[in-house]
Formats: C-alpha cells, sequence, structure tokens
C-alpha cells in the first residue's frame, strides 16, 4: 500500500471517525458536566444571563475598544489566515470535490488564481504567528506543546497544498500524499488541543457572556 | 537451432537489402524516443548481433498483452517474427501444441542455453503450490523457476507479470505475484499496462535486440524511455486542467468541449506510462482523449485503489451510519465522563454537608 | 476540406520555429558536412501545423519511392538540402516521417561495402572468361 492508498484509504476513514468521535465527546461534556448554579443576585443593570450570552458571542469577534491598538496587529493576522482558509476549504475546487464525493453537495469553486492568493496571505500570517510567538517574551512563557503543534498541524496542510498546486520540487503523487495526510493528521489531533476552538468558542464566548450578563458588567 | 550467422548476414542472405535494415532502424528512433541520427547505430547493432531466440511463458493472463503485441505498428509482429527474433515458444501463436509444444520449449531453453530471452506475461499464483495455473501437469511457478534459470533477462509483460495485476487484486485468493517478487537474481524489465502499449512492447524487445541489454529501468523496472513522465504531464487537456475547467460528469457540456477529467477519477497525475505521447491505436487516441478518466494501469496494484470514478481529491470516508456511529460513541464517552464527575460532585458535596453538619454540632 | 492555398498559419509558431531549425541544421552541414534530421513524430504538431509544414517546404525536383518491407518515399523540398522522408510498414501505416538535411537523404547512397562487393563480382567477371562469378 502506497503512501497515498494509506492517505486516500484507511487515513481517511479513521481520521474523520476519530474527529467525531472527539469533537461530540468533547461538546457533550460541555454540555453535561456539572456546574454550581450562581445562587447569587443579579447585578443593579444586569440585562440576564441569556441575553449576555448571545451578545458576547457576537461581541467577542472585536476587541474592546480600549484594547484594540496595542491588539491590532495579532489581530490583523488571526484574521487574515482564519478568512484565508475559509477561502481556501470552501472555495477551492478540489476541496469542494471532496465534500461533493463525501456528501453529495457541491458548489461553484473560485478561481485558482484567488485561492493561489489567499493560500500564499494564509502561510505568510501563520508563519508570523508563529514568529511572534516565539519571540513574544510572555507568550513565550505561556506557550506549551498544543500551541506549537496546533500552529504547525495547521501551516503543513497549507504549505503542502501551496506546493501541491504548483505542482514543484516533488512528485505529484507524493505531494498529494503528504498534504492528505498532513490534513488527517490536523483532523485527529482537532478535538483534543486548542484546535478544538472550532466548535466550543462558542460554547466558551457564551459561557464568559452569562456570567458577566447576569453581573451586569457586559461590554 | 542457435543460428551462427549474424543477422546482418541472415539478412543479407535471405535478400533484405541494407536500406531495409536501416528503414526499419529510422522507425525504431522514432518509437525509442531517441534522436534520429541514432537510427545508423541501432542498424549496426541489429546487424552485428544474432537471431535473438525469444521464449513466451503465458501464466494468469487474459491473452490481451498478446493481443496488443500483435496491434504493434512499428515494428510489425511479422517483421519482428520472419527477421528479427526466433519465436521459439508462445502458446497462442505457435503450431504445435501438446507435447511436441512442451518438447519444443524444453529444446529451444537448452539450445540456447544463457542466451534466450524469456518474456512473460501473467502473473503466477503461489498459494497451495501453485496449483491455480498448470500447464502440462506443471505448475507455473515450477516452470518458471526451470525457464528462468538459464535465460539472459527476462521481460514481465502486462501489469500481471510485472506487479500482480488483476489475479493479484483483494482478495487474491490464489496468491498471484509478479514475476519480479519470485525471481531475484535475473535482469528483469516490467513493461506494464493493461495490456501495455504495442509500441513500448516492440520498442522494448528491439532495444534489446540493438543494444544487446535491456533499457535504463525507473524504480518499479520499467523502462524510463516509455514510463518517465506521468500521463498528467503529456495530457493534452493539462491546459483545462491548470485553469480549473473540469467536466463534471460524462457527456456533460464540460466533456463534450474536452475539458479535463480530473472530478470524474483520472488517475493520470499518478500514472506512469507514455499513452499521451505515444497514444494507442498507431497514434490515434487514448483513453482521456476519448472522454474516458485515465485507470492508471500501469502502477501496481491499480485495482485495489479505491474506484476509478472516485477522483484523486476523494476516498474512503466513512459512510453516514458509520460516522453516526462515531458520535454516539463520542457521546457515551463525554456521558460517561461527566456522569463521572457529578458522581465524583455529589460525594463531595455530601462530605462537606457532613463537615459542616459535624461542626455545627461542635459549637452547639 | 480547406483550400490548400488558403491555410491560415497556426497560432502556436511551432511551423516557424521548425523551419528555423531546419534553417540552423542546414547551415551546420554546409560548415561540418555533418547530415542531421528532424523526428516529425517526436513534435506535437496538429494536422493544421503539418498542412503548414508542407506548404512551407514545398516540393522540389526529385522524387525517390522504393519498397523496403513497405513503400518509402523520399520529396525534395522547394528548399535545396531539405528532403521528406516518409517511410511506410507493408500494411501502409506511417512508421517514421522525417525531415532530412544534407545534400542527399543517407539511405539513398550505395553502401561501401556493397559497392565493394559488387566492384569485386565485376573484377571477376571480366576476368574469368564468362564462367559463374565469384562472389
Amino acid at each position: 500500500m502506497t503512501l497515498l492508498d494509506l492517505a486516500r484509504g484507511p487515513g481517511l476513514y479513521w481520521s474523520v471517525i476519530i474527529m467525531i468521535t472527539g469533537l461530540v465527546w468533547r461538546l457533550s461534556t460541555v454540555l453535561l458536566m456539572p456546574y454550581r448554579r450562581n445562587l447569587s443576585a443579579p447585578g443593579a443593570r444586569a440585562k440576564g444571563s441569556l441575553r449576555g450570552a448571545l451578545t458576547t458571542i457576537v461581541t467577542r469577534t472585536s476587541p474592546y475598544r480600549s484594547f484594540r491598538s496595542r491588539t491590532m496587529p495579532a489581530l490583523m493576522l488571526s484574521y487574515t489566515f482564519h478568512f484565508g482558509l475559509l477561502i481556501i476549504l470552501l472555495g477551492g475546487a478540489p476541496h469542494i470535490l471532496l465534500m461533493k464525493t463525501a456528501t453529495g453537495l457541491g458548489w461553484p469553486p473560485l478561481p485558482k488564481g484567488i485561492i493561489s492568493l489567499a493560500s500564499g496571505l494564509t502561510l505568510a500570517a501563520l508563519i508570523l504567528v508563529a514568529i511572534r510567538r516565539l519571540r513574544h517574551p510572555v507568550l513565550r512563557l505561556l506557550s506549551n506543546l498544543d500551541d506549537y503543534f496546533s500552529l504547525g498541524l495547521t501551516i503543513l496542510p497549507v504549505l503542502s497544498g501551496l506546493l501541491l498546486a504548483e505542482e514543484t520540487y516533488v512528485s505529484y503523487e507524493l505531494l498529494l500524499a503528504i498534504h492528505i495526510l498532513s490534513v488527517e493528521a490536523l483532523l485527529i489531533w482537532l478535538p483534543f488541543g486548542k484546535l478544538a476552538h472550532v466548535v466550543l468558542v462558542v460554547a466558551g464566548r457564551a459561557a464568559q457572556g452569562a456570567k458577566f450578563g447576569h453581573k451586569g458588567a457586559i461590554t | 537451432m542457435p543460428s551462427s550467422e549474424t543477422l546482418g548476414e541472415e539478412l543479407e542472405r535471405r535478400g533484405i537489402s541494407r536500406r531495409t535494415l536501416l528503414k526499419f532502424a529510422t522507425a525504431m528512433a522514432t518509437s525509442l524516443a531517441l534522436p534520429p541520427s541514432m537510427s545508423a547505430a541501432i542498424a549496426q547493432g541489429l546487424a552485428k548481433t544474432r537471431r535473438q531466440s525469444v521464449i513466451w511463458l503465458s501464466f494468469q493472463e487474459c491473452t490481451g498483452c498478446l493481443e496488443s503485441l500483435t496491434r504493434s505498428e512499428s515494428p510489425d509482429l511479422e517483421t519482428l517474427i520472419f527477421y528479427f527474433i526466433s519465436l521459439d515458444y508462445q502458446e497462442t501463436l505457435m503450431a504445435a501444441a501438446g507435447t511436441t509444444a512442451e518438447d519444443a520449449l524444453f529444446q529451444a531453453a537448452a539450445d540456447n542455453k544463457g542466451d534466450y530471452l524469456l518474456v512473460i506475461d501473467g502473473s503466477v499464483p503461489v498459494a497451495d503450490d501453485g496449483v491455480y495455473a498448470m500447464t502440462g501437469g506443471r505448475s507455473d511457478f515450477d516452470l518458471l523457476q526451470k525457464l528462468s534459470r538459464d535465460a539472459k533477462a527476462i521481460l514481465a509483460i502486462g501489469t500481471c507479470a510485472a506487479y500482480g495485476g488483476l489475479p493479484k487484486a483483494a482478495p487474491n485468493p490464489t496468491g498471484a505475484v509478479g514475476i519480479a517478487d519470485v525471481i531475484g537474481d535475473k535482469p528483469i524489465a516490467n513493461i506494464p499496462g493493461c495490456p501495455p502499449i504495442p509500441e513500448v512492447l516492440t520498442g522494448v524487445l528491439v532495444n534489446f535486440l540493438s543494444f544487446g541489454r535491456l533499457p535504463d529501468l525507473d524504480e518499479h523496472g520499467r523502462p524510463l524511455a516509455y514510463f518517465g513522465t506521468t500521463i498528467h504531464d503529456q495530457c493534452y487537456r493539462r491546459p483545462f486542467y491548470d485553469q480549473g475547467k473540469f467536466a463534471k460528469s460524462f457527456d456533460d457540456d464540460g466533456a463534450r468541449q474536452g475539458w479535463c477529467l480530473f472530478e470524474l477519477g483520472c488517475k493520470g497525475p499518478v500514472t506512469h506510462n507514455a499513452c499521451a505521447s505515444l497514444k494507442w491505436g498507431g497514434g490515434t487516441s487514448y483513453p482521456i482523449q476519448s472522454g474516458h478518466g485515465c485507470l492508471g494501469c500501469s502502477e501496481p496494484d491499480f485495482w485495489d485503489k479505491g474506484g476509478f470514478y472516485t477522483s484523486l481529491s476523494g476516498g474512503d470516508a466513512p459512510p453516514w451510519r458509520t460516522a453516526a456511529g462515531a458520535g454516539a460513541a463520542g457521546l457515551a464517552i463525554g456521558a460517561a465522563a461527566a456522569w463521572n464527575a457529578r458522581r465524583v460532585r455529589s460525594s463531595v458535596d455530601r462530605q462537606v454537608a457532613q463537615e459542616w453538619q459535624e461542626k455545627k454540632e461542635g459549637d452547639a | 476540406m480547406a483550400d490548400f492555398m488558403e491555410t491560415s498559419p497556426s497560432e502556436n509558431g511551432i511551423v516557424a520555429a521548425l523551419m528555423g531549425e531546419l534553417g540552423a541544421l542546414l547551415e551546420k552541414f554546409l560548415e561540418t558536412g555533418v547530415r542531421d534530421s528532424i523526428d516529425l513524430h517526436r513534435i506535437p504538431l496538429t494536422d493544421q501545423d503539418l498542412l503548414e509544414l508542407e506548404q512551407q517546404l514545398g516540393t522540389g525536383e526529385i522524387t525517390i519511392s522504393f519498397d523496403a518491407l513497405g513503400e518509402s518515399r523520399i520529396t525534395e523540398t522547394a528548399h535545396a538540402g531539405l528532403w521528406r522522408v516518409e517511410h511506410r510498414n507493408p500494411s501502409g501505416d506511417l512508421i517514421a516521417h522525417l525531415v532530412e538535411v544534407g545534400d542527399v537523404p543517407s539511405i539513398v547512397s550505395a553502401g561501401r561495402s556493397e559497392m565493394r562487393a559488387a566492384a569485386a563480382a565485376m573484377t571477376n567477371d571480366h576476368s574469368s572468361s564468362g564462367g559463374p562469378a565469384n562472389a
């Protein structure tokens, strides 16, 4: 069995299964874990925890105004690669083809030039994020294996995908195998590290928002 | 009977002119993708060599490879058999049958000991002592061992002989393997394809005749001259691939305009063969030109690489039922973890309540 | 069927490139005496390209045809020193298609060893008075 056969066969099968199991596991624990009811009285101008939860999900998209200038560079980098990944995944023809093969759902792709541009920007942003994390003294103190591993696993598919689209340096077959395997590694790791924020970000913001909404401290 | 005269002498004796040989060599240079100036060297090589004894063994095959060989236009099989090789054994083409044929086989091997070219099509089954392919009471496995011993070189023709091919496809009940999996001590060239292109077959034969050795091979034992590039790299539909113009289903608008067949399962990017350049039918067409994606038939185990119509971007994703099962498993684990946490929390609460109670009673 | 004289030049410029290369080979022959050729089967030519190439090459005075396990035909082009060579197999399939550059196509010249054999045979014929010739 060649590397590509592994990637397109058992690799794809098991990575998807592990990802689904892991994500459902984490989501269900978030919903089912015991929590202490907040028995304190609501704050003076509190609008309630439900409103707080819903508002915070949206408002956390952009930092509080007094932090904006300080966090803007990091924020720009982050949004660049997040939107870049979205464009690549939803607009790239081979990815749409994968979705179509798996679910029957297809849609028209974006031109290859736009995907290339998005990939380049995404890769640059991710690399800058990595450099920042390695040089910033506080971030260096805080960062653990999860941070670096998750970053690496995100960079590898983008880089291998770019090389594959340009069909350069290495044979198509090897590049395709590496690209698919790197995505599968990402899928397997996804539920268990910080990358799980893809599904947990909403829950996290909602929990914070509920707490502050009860206190009347929504910003 | 091994001949003592060279091919050049024999051809002259039979009235085949030097010009005829030169013309043949010119066509060969084209077929071998060598520069036209090489034709003189090919002609010289051929003239100096002796009539090459060729023994052709057929194992687990469908005879498609021989059929392909008979379609070669340059050189055609008749010219090869009449003038350049001595096809001493070939079960489909030879007139003899039964024990006469068997005798011819072993006689030819003995007469040309160390000099004959052993050409094999079909895989060889090794399960159950090789009982699944027998010829004249002997297993093909034994026949292979016996006849490869004194061969000068071996040509494994077709994907079955090269890598196991169709008989080897899962679950491989007969234990089929390629020739190179059995024989390790002879030079072997694999000429895969299901079947191989006719001119590739004859081209390798003539290469052997002209230069006395097998051509340069890649890591899968295939002649680099024909298998050095992928279909994708030579395909005339490549501009459409680069522009993102793909046919979505057979005979749709894109297909009619000759767009790339990647989404219909074409394995061109990972398949090495000469189909896109040499083509079939003497350069008439090849599968992609006729509207069907490449099957990857010159690659090992191509029958077991997922569906022919699943694109390289697709694969064996789990079916919905299995995915739902995975979700259920995740839910079960999560619920178990939550249940355990609640149980621990309850016992902590109970303990705290008890301590509080004891403290109250203690104060009272 | 397009009118032969009105074929428009194809957009890929391959025929112009081929004519350029043939011109260079012709110069090389004039300098060094080495005959060379271009194999048309090895070059991706569309039918239109082929038509255009034939137009540009044109036809000269000499046509040579011979049977050597199938018909072969050599046509002098309108350019001195350029020859179109077509080899066919006994079934009539085109098995080689070249443009050769030189004073005369290499396959046409008689071989020296054959000429020596013929000369020896003719001398023997002369010397022995009408008896059977020794090869």
